[in-house]
């Protein structure tokens, strides 16, 4: 039986409020929302759009791509030269649509 | 001439709107200054909110702070203020709220009598707390929760050293009645098992 005399008091104190409150963190998305209130953006969103930059740049290198371009596409014949377009890239990454149009 | 305190750099970088030392030093104090404000307020949502508010101030206040000394008191007394901003707002309005949680919580499951003897001191005491004013709760939490000296809490309250002084005594007093309370009312169940 706990007497409360001033010690025991401030133990059960001391006691009742760690013992409740020792494990409690603040949810992740606390640091997101503060960052996005503060510039506007998450780190996830400039990480994603690092991601997607690079991605571009990986997709488009700089000076090959834009020769590759700029060179006719075959299965459009029926016209002589085709602008750098989607039609380019869906070219080059699919081989059999190629052949598949060619015939 | 007095050390540079280990949050100096940290602080002069903040004072340059680096936004990666806010993050350190948010990793550093999130759990201490949200652990108050929980114990505080006893709302997570609210608690986490304010968490969030006080680095905001952190960071647009930053060429206030004083780089050469710890961040924690000015953190500390940013997020009681706040409470007290919450407090004077809404407490009247999550009173009635908590009320009616609590009536329409289910009971819970039982116990082995140990564990369920503690969850009861437990409760008591939080009760006992939870009808303290903000202020008095706040002077409680910050004195054995956060281990703090009655001069470091009178700089985060703003109040004179003498206050905090009174505050903690009368916080004691009225939990001393309080789980006094309790112990008379087991007595007769006390009784009952011996006849």
């Amino acid at each position: 039986m706990i007497s409360h005399s001033g010690d025991d008091l401030d133990t059960l104190i001391r006691w009742a409020l760690s013992r409740q409150l020792r494990h409690v963190r603040p949810s992740p998305e606390v640091w997101g929302k503060i960052e996005l209130r503060l510039t506007g953006c998450t780190a996830r969103g400039k990480g994603i759009w690092r991601s997607l930059t690079r991605r571009m740049r990986g997709f488009f290198p700089p000076e090959e791509a834009l020769g590759r371009m700029k060179h006719p596409v075959m299965f459009n014949g029926w016209l002589s030269y085709t602008h750098p377009s989607l039609a380019c890239l869906v070219e080059q990454y699919m081989t059999i649509l190629r052949i598949g149009w060619a015939t | 001439m007095s050390e540079l305190h280990p949050d100096g750099p940290l602080v002069r970088r903040l004072q340059n709107g680096d936004l990666e030392a806010l993050g350190e030093l948010y990793e550093k104090y999130k759990t201490p200054v949200y652990r108050t404000v929980l114990a505080i307020t006893r709302d997570q949502e609210l608690a986490e909110d304010i968490l969030q508010e006080t680095f905001i101030r952190v960071y647009l206040n930053a060429g206030k702070i004083d780089d050469g000394v710890s961040l924690m008191p000015w953190l500390y007394r940013v997020a009681v203020n706040l409470c007290y901003t919450w407090s004077s707002r809404v407490r009247r309005l999550l009173n009635v709220l908590q009320q009616a949680i609590e009536q329409l919580s289910p009971v819970p499951a039982r116990h082995p009598e140990a564990i369920a003897e503690e969850l009861e001191w437990q409760q008591t005491v939080w009760q006992a707390l939870d009808s303290l004013s903000v202020d008095h709760r706040t002077v409680v939490v910050l004195h054995y929760l956060e281990g703090l000296s009655l001069k470091e809490i009178a700089y985060i309250t703003g109040t004179p050293e003498g206050t905090v002084k009174s505050r903690l005594h009368y916080a004691r007093e009225y939990l001393r009645k309080a789980l006094a309370d309790r112990q008379h009312r087991l007595l007769p169940e006390v009784a009952y098992d011996f006849t």
